[in-house]
C-alpha cells in the first residue's frame, strides 16, 4: 500500500463477543484502501480518498472460538473519533465462521489526521488505546 | 519483458487455439498479454502508487484500437478471434443465457453471492446477479440497457436497482458503504466528471424513496473482482425461480419489448 503510515505494533485488548475473540492490532493511514471483506479474499478493487482525507485503516485480529454460531451475521464496523463522530467503511463480515483465525483491514475514510478512539463491531466496542490510532 | 510461452499459449486457449489464429490476430494476442502482464506487474510493486491516465491519455487510445470500447464483449475478443458460439436452445432460459452467452458470469455472480450472504432482500440479489450481463451486448449506458433488457421479466425494484447502479457508481456513499473505486481511475481517467445527464439521475435518486435498491448493488458491485472466487448459479436459481417471469415460448421469442435484445445475444454472429 503507498504512502502508509503504521502507527502502533503492539496489539490492543481482547474482547470476546458472539463467540469471537477481538483484539485491534493497529492503525495505518493511506491515501488509498484496499478492499477486501473479511475475513479477506481476493478482491482487488481499491478505494480512494479525496484531497484532506485519508483512509484510517484499523487492523483487527479475530479468533473463531466454539461458541461461534455459524450463519451469525454482524453489522458493518463503525469507528468513533476522539469528539465523538463516527465514521463508517465499506468493508461487511461475509462468512465469518469460514476460517478459525483471521486478520482483517478495515479502511475508514476520515478527515486527514482525525484521531481514533474505538472501534464498534456490532454490540462490541473495541478500544484503540493512545499511541495506536 | 520475459514472456512464459506455456502461459501465455494457455491464456488463449491452448495451442490448437493458437494454431486457428492468423498472424496479425497472434501479435494482437501477444500484446494485450505483454499490456496485462505490465499492469500486473505494475501493481505489484510496492510502495509505488500507481500512476492512472487522464481523461485526454483515454481518449488519445481510441485511433489504436480496432474495436470501439462500448463494443459489448460478444462482438469483440480481446485475446485473438472471436470463438463460434453453441446455438441456443428452443425455448432459451435465464439459466441457458448465463450458461452459452454470459459465461463466465464471474462477477455478476460474485456479485450476487455477497449480496446472498449479507442478507440483501431476494430482488436485491436478483439485480445484483441481472446487473452487468447486458455488457455483452453493449456497454454505454449498460445500466438503461440492462435495466430494459430485464424489465418485461423482473419485479419493479429490480428494474429499477439495474437502471440507477449505473448513475450511483460515480458517487461515494459511506453511509452505505460504498466508496469511489480506483479502476474508475483507470478506465474513466482521474479528471473524469459524470456527463449532465447522470449528475441530473443522481440529483433524483438521492430524494427517490427508492435510493437503496441501486446502492446496494453498487455495493456488492465493489467487493466482486475477485479473481480466484469460485461461484455458481445454482444457489440463485430458487430467487430465479421465484422472481423472473420465463417465458413459456424462450426469451427472444415471446415478443417482449426487449426480445429483440434476447435474439442479438443469441445471435451476435447474423450479419444483419
Amino acid at each position: 500500500m503507498g504512502g502508509v503510515s503504521l502507527a502502533a505494533q503492539s496489539p490492543g485488548k481482547m474482547v470476546t463477543y458472539k463467540g469471537l475473540e477481538m483484539s485491534v492490532a493497529g492503525v495505518e493511514r493511506a491515501p488509498t484502501a484496499s478492499l477486501k471483506d473479511c475475513p479477506p479474499g481476493g478482491n482487488t478493487v481499491n478505494a480512494t480518498s479525496r484531497s484532506g482525507e485519508e483512509f484510517a485503516v484499523v487492523k483487527v485480529n479475530f479468533k473463531v472460538l466454539p461458541a461461534f454460531q455459524p450463519n451469525t451475521m454482524l453489522k458493518r464496523p463503525v469507528v468513533t473519533d476522539e469528539s465523538g463522530k463516527t465514521y463508517n467503511t465499506a468493508v461487511s463480515f461475509v462468512d465469518v465462521g469460514s476460517t478459525p483465525e483471521f486478520a482483517c483491514a478495515i479502511p475508514f475514510r476520515v478527515p486527514t489526521g482525525t484521531m481514533l478512539k474505538s472501534l464498534q463491531i456490532d454490540a462490541a466496542t473495541l478500544e484503540i488505546p493512545a499511541g495506536k490510532h | 519483458m520475459e514472456i512464459d510461452r506455456r502461459a501465455f499459449i494457455a491464456s488463449l486457449g491452448g495451442t490448437a487455439a493458437v494454431a486457428a489464429m492468423d498472424s496479425e490476430a497472434k501479435a494482437d494476442a501477444l500484446e494485450h498479454y505483454m499490456e496485462e502482464q505490465l499492469n500486473d506487474q505494475v501493481a505489484q510493486q510496492g510502495g509505488q502508487p500507481e500512476k492512472f491516465p487522464t481523461v485526454a491519455e483515454i481518449e488519445a487510445q481510441i485511433e489504436t484500437r480496432n474495436v470501439r470500447r462500448g463494443a459489448g464483449s460478444l462482438f469483440a475478443s480481446g485475446r485473438g478471434n472471436v470463438k463460434k458460439l453453441q446455438p441456443m436452445p428452443k425455448n432459451a432460459t435465464l439459466l441457458d443465457f448465463f450458461k452459452l452467452r454470459f459465461d463466465p458470469a464471474n462477477h455478476v455472480l460474485q456479485s450476487a453471492t455477497r449480496a446472498m450472504k449479507t442478507g440483501m432482500s431476494e430482488e436485491i440479489i436478483l439485480a445484483c446477479l441481472c446487473h452487468d450481463v447486458v455488457l455483452n451486448l453493449i456497454k454505454p449506458d449498460h445500466g438503461w440497457w440492462g435495466a430494459q433488457l430485464f424489465e418485461p421479466y423482473v419485479p419493479e425494484k429490480t428494474t429499477f436497482a439495474i437502471r440507477y447502479h449505473q448513475t450511483l457508481r460515480f458517487y461515494p456513499d459511506p453511509e452505505a458503504g460504498y466508496e469511489y473505486p480506483d479502476q474508475y481511475y483507470r478506465i474513466f481517467g482521474t479528471d473524469y466528471t459524470p456527463p449532465p445527464h447522470i449528475e441530473a439521475t443522481y440529483k433524483m435518486l438521492k430524494n427517490h424513496k427508492w435510493y437503496m435498491e441501486p446502492r446496494l448493488v453498487t455495493v456488492n458491485d465493489l467487493y466482486a473482482f475477485d479473481p480466484n472466487a469460485k461461484v455458481s448459479i445454482e444457489p440463485f436459481m430458487d430467487i430465479v425461480g421465484r422472481h423472473f417471469k420465463q417465458p413459456k415460448e424462450g426469451l427472444g421469442m415471446d415478443n417482449s419489448p426487449s426480445a429483440h435484445m434476447w435474439r442479438t445475444i443469441a445471435n451476435p454472429d447474423s450479419p444483419l
